[in-house]
C-alpha cells in the first residue's frame, strides 16, 4: 500500500486538542503516522490547499442493514424507481434507493459525505447473520451492529429468577455468538406484550408473564453492561416512543443512568430523543419537550443522547418498537409490515412523509434542534436522523447548516407550520454551533461513546487513516451567513481516505473496498467453569424456546468479511 | 389536427434478438435536430449501448421542425415487437408503428399520439398523463396501470387508450383518470384498485372486475366471469352512454367496492350475464328482466 | 365420454423423493410425475382403463391414471414436472407467474402408451438428449457423526438432522423427512463430474477441462447482448450475490425461482406490506392455524411435526391448536384438520373479499361464495376474530391461479385487519431451501427481490417485462446461465422452447433435464454437503449450511465457479 501525505490541510482534531491549524498528515499502512516518517518521493501527495481536514465521520445510529431494512426495501419499490445511479465498473457498482437504499448506495453515499464508521442499531439475535450478510456487502465504511435484548425471553427468565450473574454471562455470550457490538433496548419489554397481542408498556407497567417492569429491565441490563465492561453503554430507545406527553418517561429513563454507573463515564445512551421528547396530551396539543430534556442532560452526567432529527420529506419508519408502528399504520393507512421473532423481539415498518406544513412534523423538527442547541456539552449530544425514520442520512448537511447558522434556521422557520412554532422555543434560540463543535459531535464524541477513541475519531499518530477533506477553507468562511457553502461542502467531501486508501477523489467514488466489522467479545475471557455451567443451562432453555439448534445459532468468525473483535475482560 | 406533419421513417434493418430501448427516439426529443444527429441518437440493444442507425434505416429531412407537434415518426420492419419504452414521457407529436410494439409503449406519456397497427406488450400507457394511444391489434396486461408499490391513483391520470382488439389482465390498475376502451375482450381484474377514470370493455371480461375500486366507472358490454360480493347492485338501466359510445341494451349497475368505501360504478350488460345476475336482481325494486 | 376438466399441478412427496433418489431420468421419477390423479367418478364417466390423454391449448400428453377420492370431481391433478408443463399455460398476465393451476383441459380415455420423457423433450425442441450420470467416488473409512445438520431441500431448512458417515458415504440420516433422507443418502448419485461442451457437429457432449469450459461460458456471456441468469434458490446467498454482480457486468437480467413460486407473494408485499413471524412464534403461541392453498404434509413434511404438534411455551401441543385447511382438494394436510373448507378453484379472491366484509359486519348478499355457504364464512371469521394467536400458512394454491398476486394482497390485508381484533400473522410456505435468501440478497444488492434487469446499468424490475417466463416466452434474451435450477423440468412448454434456441450454460451438481440440454455444462459440488454457505429459511431465519464431505476431485463449489466466471467476463469486457 502506497503511503500518502496530506499537505497544507486545515486540521481540526478535538481529541488531540487541535482547534484548527495548517499542518500535514502522514499515512502509512492504513494508519496515521508522523508526516516526517513518510518519504514524499514515494508517496501520493495530496495538496489540501487549506481545506478542512478531519477524521472520518461516525454515525452511531443508522438503520443500514438487517431484516428490517431489507423488508423496507421489499415493500418500497417506489423508493427505487427514480433514484438510480448506473454503475461505473470496475470502480463503482450501481446505486439505487433513497430512504431504503441498496448496500452500495449506503456505503458510497456515506463515504462521499466523509463518514467512515456507521452503527446499525438494532437486530434480533436470531437474524444477526442476516445483518452481517448485509454489512459484509456494504462497501467502504466500517460498521457494527447492536443486538436487541430487552424482550428476550431467555434474558427475562434470568431477570425474573433473579439470577443476575447468569444474566451477565448470557448477555456476554449473546454478543459473542451474534458478533454484536452493544446491547440495545427498544421500548423495553413492550415486544413481549406485543407478541401476546397486548399494548405497549410505560416504565412502571408490568411485563406480561414476568414479574418485572421495563425499569427493572433497563437497570439490570445497564448493570450487566457496566460490569461486563462493554465499550459502549446500553443504547436505549425509551418507552412510550411516539406518544404525546412521553418526555416524562424519557426524563425518568435518563435518571436511571445513575443507578448502575460503575465506571467513570456515562452509563446510558438515549437514542433518537426527538421521538420521545413530546409534551402535550394529544397530537392536537403536541408540544416540544426539547428544553426539559436538554436541561436534564446538562444536569445529568450519566447520559448521552442522539437526536433522531426530522429533516422533512420522505421517510421509511422502521423500528423494533412493533406496537408503535402498528399505531402509525393507523395514521397512514397505507403499507405496514411487521415481523415477530421467536422469543426475542418484533419489528414494524411503515412509510411516512414529514411535511413542513404539518403541525406535528414541525414540532418534531424543532425538538431535535432545541435539544442540540440547548445542550452545553457537544461530547454528549450526537446528530442522527435515526435513518430512515426521521430523515435520510444524506440530509445530515442540512442539520449541520441548521445548527451552524441562525439565518438558515430562520429561512426554514418561515416555511414550516407557524402555529406549531408558538409551542416551541426554537425561534428564540440564537446559539450557533462552531465548526470545532461540529467536528466533536460528528467525530470525536461518537468515537469516545463507542469506546473506539484509540483508533477512530481523531488524526493522532496510530489512529486508523480514515480522513475526510471538505472543500471549505474554515478561515475564509462564515458558516452563519454562508450556509449554502456548508450544505454543499458536507454533502460531497472533496477527498476521502479509508484505512489509507483514497476512495473519494474530487467528490467521486474512485474505488470499491470493504471496511471492517467491529464486534465485542466479553465471553471468551470468562472462566471455563462458569461458562460450562451457563452453557448447560442455555442448552436446555434454548431447545425449549427456539426452532433452530444452538449450534447453528452461533455466528462464526469467518462468516464476517473483515472481523475486528474487541476482546474485553468483564469485571464480574 | 389537420396541418401536414414532417415524417421520419425508421425501418429495422434486421430482426433483433433482444429488446430495444427506444425511449430517446420521440418527436419532442428530436424536434429541431439535423438528420445526422437523429441517426446518432443513443439507444439500447439489450444492455448494449448503440445508436439508432445501427439498427434502423432512417429516412428524414435534413432538418426537423422545432415544434414536436409537426413531427411524425413512422417505425416499421420485422421485429418491431422487440421495441420497449416507445414514446416514454412523450410530450407531443406522433409515433406510428407499422407492426407490433413491445412492452411499456407510451409509458408516462404526456401529450401527442401513438398509433400501433399491430399489437403491443404489457404496460401500455402505464402512468400516462395525457395524449392518445390507438392499437389496432391486441394489447397486453397492466394497460394504464400504476407500478407495483405505488399509491393507488398513481396509474393513468388522463388521456385516451383505444384498443381495437383484446387485452390481458389488470388493465387500468390504480388509474385515477382518463379513458381506456377495449373493443373486444379483456382478461381478469379490469379496473382493479382504480380511483377514477373510465374503462369500457365492449365484449366479455374475466373475473374480479373493479376489485377494490374507489371511484371511476367500468362498463362491460359482454359477459363477465363473476361479480365480487363487495359490489352492491344499485339499479337496472335501459341503456348506457359514455364517450360517444351508446350501448342500447339493459345494464345492471353496481356500486363498490365496499371494502374501500368506494363509489365506483360498474355497468354490466344484463343479457349476457343472466345466470350471474339472477340471484341479485330480486334485491332491486321494480326489475323486469327483458 | 371425454370431459373438460380443470388441471391443477403441485408437489407431492413421491415427486420430491424420486427426484432426489432416482434422478429425473429414472423410472421412479417418471412413475411419480407422469400420473394424473382423478376422482373415480370422473374416471368412470370418461371410461378410463389405465391411460388417459390430456390436452390443453398448448399440448397433449398420455399418462397413467390414479383414482383418488380426495380430488373433487371436475378436477385433474398432475404433479409438477415435464409432463404437467406440456399442458400449462405460459400466460403470466404480466405478473411473471405462468398459469399452473386451474387450466381447462380435455380429458379422454386412450389405449396409447404413456408419453415417454424423450418425446416430451423433443416436443420442447430438444434435438438430442445426452446424459451420462456418474456416481461420485466415495472413500470409506473413518466413521463420523455430524449433528445439527441443516437440510438443503425445502424452505423449512430443518437444522436438527443427524448424519452418520462412513468416510464420505452416508450410512444413516436421522430426523429427516423422506425427501431430506433421500437427499443425503443419494447425494453421490446422478452426478455431473466433468465439465462438458456440446459439439456443434453432432450435438454430443464432449468432456473438457474446467478452464476450457469456463472460458467458453465467459465468451457466451460476454458476447451476449442481454443474457439471463436464472436459478439460485438451491444454493447459498453468496452465489446470488455473485450472480447479481455478473448481471451488472453483462447488463443482463438476474432472476431466481421466486418468479415461479412465490413471486406474487413478493409483489403483494410491495403493495401492502406484510405481517410475518418466525416459526417459533407459531410453535410457542399459535392457537389457531390456517393452511390455505398449501399442503405441508407433502411439500414441507416436517412442518407439522416441528410447529403444530409440539408443546410450545404457551400452547400445550396439538390439542390446544385449532387447525383449519382451505383448499380445492382434500389434501393429506386437510385430513388432520379440525375444519376443512373446500373452495372452487380460482375463487380465493372472492373468499377473501367476503371474509373481510364479514369482519366488518357488512351484508353479504349472495348465499354462497366460492362454493362456501354464507353461514360457514361468518363462522370462520368468528373463529379468526376470537383466536388468541393465529397464523395463516399459504402456498402456491394462492399464487399460481385466480387473481394471482392480488390474492396475496388480500390475504395480507385480511391479516392486517384481523390484528385490530386479535393477533394474526402469515407465512408463505416457500419451496426451495434458499429461495427466501436469494430474494433477500437481491434486495440488499438491487432493491428488488427478483427479475432484476441491468440493461441500463442500474437495477430495474417490472413484472411481466423483466421476469424470466415473460422474457423467455417473448424470446427476449440471447443467452442463459442456469445455476442450481431445472427450468426445463418446470417451465411451461413455450418458455422451454425458446430457451432451446439460445446458448445455455448450466451449473449443476446433478443431471437435471436442463443439464442434459446444456451447451456448456459445469459440474458443481452439492451445497449443504460438500460446500458451506448461508441460506434463509422460509421465515427469513438465516442458517449456515454445513460442509462435511470434500467435493469430488476437480469439482468446485458454486461460489468458486461464479467467481472464476466473473473474472473471465470482466477480462473479456475490459473491466478487470
Amino acid at each position: 500500500m502506497t503511503d500518502i501525505i496530506i499537505k497544507n490541510g486545515f486540521v481540526i482534531d478535538p481529541f488531540n486538542n487541535i482547534k484548527g491549524e495548517l499542518m500535514d498528515i502522514g499515512i502509512s499502512n492504513g494508519r496515521i503516522v508522523d508526516p516526517s516518517k513518510v518519504r514524499e518521493s514515494e508517496a501520493i501527495v495530496i495538496d489540501a490547499g487549506e481545506r478542512l481536514v478531519v477524521a472520518g465521520g461516525i454515525d452511531i445510529h443508522s438503520h443500514i442493514a438487517g431484516p428490517k431494512v431489507n423488508i423496507g426495501r421489499l415493500m418500497r419499490p417506489e423508493d427505487h424507481y427514480l433514484t438510480n445511479v448506473p454503475s461505473k465498473l470496475p470502480f463503482r457498482r450501481a446505486m439505487t434507493g433513497r430512504t431504503v437504499p441498496n448496500v452500495f448506495a449506503i456505503g458510497y453515499k456515506y463515504a462521499m459525505m466523509g463518514y467512515t464508521l456507521v452503527a446499525e442499531p438494532a437486530c434480533a439475535p436470531l437474524k444477526m447473520r442476516h445483518a452481517h450478510d448485509e454489512l459484509n456487502a456494504i462497501p467502504i465504511i466500517d460498521k457494527m451492529v447492536f443486538v436487541l435484548v430487552d424482550s428476550n425471553w431467555l434474558a427475562l427468565d434470568l431477570m425474573a429468577e433473579n439470577r443476575k450473574d447468569l444474566l451477565k454471562i448470557y448477555l456476554a455470550w449473546l454478543l459473542y455468538a451474534t458478533k454484536g457490538y452493544a446491547l440495545k433496548l427498544v421500548d423495553p419489554g413492550s415486544d413481549v406484550a406485543w407478541m401476546m397481542g397486548r399494548p405497549s408498556l410505560d416504565l412502571d407497567d408490568q411485563v406480561p408473564e414476568y414479574n418485572l417492569t421495563p425499569k427493572d429491565i433497563i437497570r439490570l441490563v445497564g448493570e450487566a453492561n457496566e460490569s461486563l465492561n462493554l465499550p459502549h453503554t446500553i443504547h436505549v430507545h425509551c418507552n412510550r416512543l411516539g406518544f404525546p406527553g412521553n418526555y416524562i418517561t424519557t426524563l425518568n429513563t435518563m435518571k436511571l443512568g445513575k443507578d448502575f454507573a460503575l465506571r467513570d463515564r456515562n452509563s446510558i445512551h438515549i437514542t433518537h430523543v426527538q421521538f420521545t421528547g413530546y409534551g402535550g396530551e394529544s397530537w392536537a396539543t403536541l408540544e416540544s419537550g426539547g428544553e426539559v430534556i436538554a436541561s436534564e442532560l446538562n444536569a445529568n452526567p450519566y447520559v448521552t443522547l442522539d437526536l433522531g432529527q426530522v429533516t422533512f420529506g420522505e421517510a421509511t419508519t422502521m423500528t423494533a418498537d412493533a406496537p408503535f408502528e402498528f399505531i402509525l399504520y393507523h395514521l397512514t393507512r397505507w403499507k405496514w409490515a411487521n415481523a415477530d421473532i421467536e422469543n426475542e423481539t418484533a419489528s414494524g415498518i411503515v412509510p411516512y412523509r414529514y411535511r413542513k406544513k404539518s403541525y406535528v412534523n414541525t414540532i418534531q423538527w424543532a425538538i431535535g434542534l432545541e435539544v442540540l442547541l440547548l445542550s452545553r456539552d457537544p461530547w454528549r449530544t450526537l446528530i442522527t436522523t435515526d435513518h430512515p425514520n426521521a430523515g435520510v442520512f444524506t440530509d445530515y448537511p442540512k442539520i449541520f447548516a441548521w445548527i451552524m447558522s441562525k439565518s438558515y434556521r430562520e429561512k426554514t422557520l418561515k416555511e414550516v407550520n407557524q402555529r406549531a412554532l408558538r409551542k416551541c422555543i426554537l425561534p428564540s434560540i440564537n446559539r450557533e454551533i462552531t465548526l470545532y463543535e461540529l467536528i466533536i459531535i460528528t467525530r470525536a464524541a461518537p468515537a469516545k461513546l463507542l469506546g473506539l477513541e484509540d483508533t477512530k475519531g481523531h488524526l493522532g499518530v496510530g489512529a486508523d487513516a480514515d480522513i475526510a477533506i471538505y472543500d471549505i477553507n474554515p478561515r475564509a468562511i462564515d458558516p452563519s451567513s454562508e450556509y449554502e457553502k456548508i450544505l454543499k461542502a458536507f454533502q460531497r467531501a472533496w477527498c476521502v481516505i479509508k484505512e489509507g486508501k483514497i476512495v473519494v477523489k474530487e467528490r467521486e467514488i474512485v474505488q470499491t473496498i470493504y471496511g471492517k466489522t467491529y464486534s465485542v467479545n466479553p465471553y471468551t475471557a470468562i472462566s471455563d467453569d462458569i461458562r460450562k455451567e451457563f452453557e448447560a443451562y442455555l442448552k436446555d432453555r434454548f431447545k425449549r424456546y427456539y426452532t433452530v439448534s444452538l449450534e447453528n445459532f452461533v455466528i462464526r468468525d469467518y462468516e464476517i468479511r473483515k472481523l475486528t473483535e474487541v476482546r474485553i475482560k468483564p469485571r464480574l | 389536427m389537420s396541418q401536414e406533419k414532417t415524417s421520419i421513417y425508421a425501418r429495422l434493418k434486421t430482426r433483433p434478438t433482444v429488446p430495444i430501448d427506444l425511449r430517446a427516439f420521440r418527436p419532442d426529443k428530436i424536434a429541431g435536430l439535423k438528420s445526422d444527429n437523429i441517426k446518432n441518437i443513443k439507444i439500447l440493444e439489450g444492455g448494449k449501448k448503440i445508436v439508432l442507425e445501427d439498427l434502423f434505416d432512417i429516412e428524414s429531412p435534413t432538418t426537423l421542425p422545432s415544434n414536436p407537434e409537426d413531427i411524425e415518426i413512422i417505425i416499421s420492419g420485422d421485429g418491431t415487437n422487440k421495441i420497449r419504452y416507445l414514446g416514454y414521457k412523450m410530450n407531443g407529436g406522433k409515433i406510428v408503428v407499422e407492426g407490433d410494439t413491445g412492452h411499456l409503449a407510451g409509458y408516462k406519456m404526456i401529450k401527442g399520439s401513438i398509433i400501433v397497427r399491430g399489437s403491443t406488450g404489457n404496460w401500455l400507457g402505464a402512468k400516462m398523463k395525457g395524449g392518445s394511444i390507438e392499437v389496432f391489434g391486441d394489447a397486453g396486461n397492466f394497460i394504464g396501470a400504476k407500478l407495483p408499490g405505488e399509491e393507488l391513483g398513481k396509474g393513468m391520470k388522463n388521456g385516451t387508450i383505444i384498443i381495437h382488439g383484446s387485452v390481458g389482465s389488470y388493465i387500468g390498475l390504480g388509474m385515477s383518470g382518463g379513458t381506456i376502451i377495449v373493443e373486444k375482450n379483456a382478461g381478469n381484474m379490469v379496473g382493479g384498485y382504480m380511483t377514477g377514470g373510465l374503462i369500457i370493455v365492449q365484449e366479455s371480461s374475466g373475473d374480479f372486475i373493479g376489485a377494490r375500486m374507489s371511484g371511476g366507472r367500468i362498463i362491460v358490454g359482454g359477459s363477465v366471469r363473476g361479480i365480487l360480493p363487495s359490489f352492491y347492485i344499485d339499479s337496472i338501466v335501459s341503456e348506457v352512454r359514455a364517450r360517444g359510445r351508446v350501448f342500447k341494451k339493459p345494464f345492471a349497475l353496481f356500486i363498490g367496492d365496499v371494502l374501500t368505501a368506494g363509489r365506483g360504478t360498474l355497468a354490466i350488460s344484463l343479457e349476457e350475464n343472466k345466470t350471474i345476475l339472477q340471484p341479485l336482481l330480486k334485491l332491486v325494486e321494480e326489475v323486469k328482466i327483458p | 365420454m371425454p370431459l373438460t376438466l380443470k388441471l391443477v399441478t403441485g408437489r407431492t412427496i413421491e415427486q420430491g423423493r424420486s427426484m432426489e433418489s432416482g434422478g429425473k431420468f429414472s423410472d421412479i421419477y417418471r412413475r411419480a410425475v407422469a400420473v394424473a390423479e382423478m376422482n373415480p367418478k370422473d374416471i368412470e364417466i370418461i371410461g378410463i382403463k389405465d391411460n388417459v390423454k390430456i390436452t390443453s391449448v398448448y399440448g397433449s400428453i398420455v399418462v397413467n391414471v390414479k383414482p383418488n377420492n380426495d380430488i373433487p370431481p371436475g378436477t385433474v391433478f398432475i404433479p409438477m414436472g415435464p409432463w404437467a408443463n406440456l399442458l400449462t399455460l405460459p400466460i403470466t398476465e404480466g405478473t411473471g407467474m405462468p398459469t399452473l393451476k386451474n387450466i381447462d383441459v380435455y380429458v379422454e380415455a386412450t389405449s396409447e402408451d404413456a408419453t415417454p420423457l424423450d418425446a416430451i423433450l423433443r416436443f420442447f425442441g430438444v434435438n438430442k438428449i445426452h446424459y451420462k450420470p456418474a456416481e461420485r467416488p466415495l472413500s470409506v473409512g473413518i466413521k463420523r457423526v455430524v449433528y445439527d445438520v441443516p437440510c438443503p431441500f425445502c424452505g423449512e431448512v430443518c437444522d436438527f438432522l443427524t448424519i452418520e458417515l462412513d468416510g464420505e458415504k452416508t450410512s444413516r440420516v436421522l430426523n429427516a423427512c423422506p425427501i431430506g433422507h433421500a437427499k443425503f443418502m443419494n447425494y453421490y448419485r446422478h452426478r455431473v463430474l466433468t465439465p462438458m461442451i456440446r459439439q456443434e457437429s453432432n450435438g454430443d457432449f464432449m468432456e473438457v477441462d474446467l478452464e476450457y469450459a469456463l472460458d467458453k461460458a465467459a465468451e457466451i456471456l460476454a458476447n451476449a447482448k442481454y443474457p439471463l441468469i436464472y436459478g439460485l434458490s438451491s444454493t447459498c446467498v453468496e452465489v446470488t450475490e455473485l450472480a447479481v454482480e455478473l448481471a451488472e457486468i453483462t447488463r443482463g437480467v438476474v432472476d431466481n425461482t421466486t418468479t415461479l413460486c412465490h413471486g406474487p407473494t413478493v409483489l403483494a408485499v410491495q403493495e401492502v406490506g406484510s405481517v410475518r413471524i418466525t416459526l417459533g412464534m407459531a410453535m410457542n403461541l399459535a392457537d389457531t392455524i390456517v393452511f390455505w392453498g398449501c399442503n405441508p404434509m407433502n411439500a414441507h413434511i416436517n412442518h407439522i411435526r416441528r410447529i403444530i404438534l409440539p408443546e410450545g411455551r404457551f400452547v400445550k401441543g396439538r390439542k390446544e391448536r385449532k387447525i383449519i385447511v382451505i383448499d380445492i382438494r382434500r389434501t393429506d394436510t386437510a385430513k388432520l384438520a379440525d375444519i376443512f373448507i373446500q373452495i372452487e378453484p380460482g375463487k380465493d379472491y372472492e373468499l377473501f373479499t367476503v371474509l373481510r366484509m364479514a369482519l366488518r359486519d357488512y351484508d353479504i348478499e349472495v348465499p354462497s361464495v366460492a362454493g362456501v355457504p354464507r353461514e360457514k364464512i361468518y363462522e370462520l371469521i368468528e373463529i379468526m376474530r376470537t383466536a388468541k394467536f393465529g397464523v395463516i400458512f399459504f402456498g402456491m394454491g394462492l399464487t399460481q391461479g385466480g387473481a394471482k398476486y392480488k390474492n396475496l394482497e388480500e390475504v395480507i390485508k385480511l391479516v392486517q385487519e384481523l390484528n385490530e381484533w386479535s393477533k394474526w400473522a402469515l407465512l408463505p410456505m416457500r419451496g426451495h431451501y434458499n429461495v427466501t435468501g436469494s430474494n433477500h440478497a437481491m434486495l440488499w444488492l438491487t432493491g428488488y427481490p427478483y427479475g432484476v434487469d441491468f440493461s441500463r446499468g442500474f437495477p430495474k424490475m417490472i413484472p411481466g417485462v423483466t421476469t424470466t417466463i415473460d422474457l423467455l416466452v417473448n424470446g427476449d434474451v440471447d443467452a442463459a446461465l442456469i445455476i442450481a435450477s431445472d427450468p426445463v423440468a418446470h417451465f411451461p412448454q413455450k418458455a422451454v422452447e425458446n430457451l432451446m434456441r439460445i446458448p445455455k450454460i448450466v451449473v449443476d451438481p446433478f443431471w437435471s433435464l436442463s443439464a442434459s440440454v446444456a451447451d456448456v455444462l459445469i459440474p458443481s459440488a452439492v451445497t449443504g454437503v460438500e460446500c458451506e454457505g448461508t441460506v434463509y429459511r422460509l421465515d427469513d431465519v438465516p442458517l449456515r449450511l454445513k460442509k462435511f464431505v470434500e467435493p469430488p476431485k476437480g469439482v468446485l463449489c458454486d461460489i468458486d465457479i461464479l467467481s472464476k466466471l466473473i473474472d473471465r467476463v470482466k477480462k473479456l469486457k475490459g473491466l478487470a
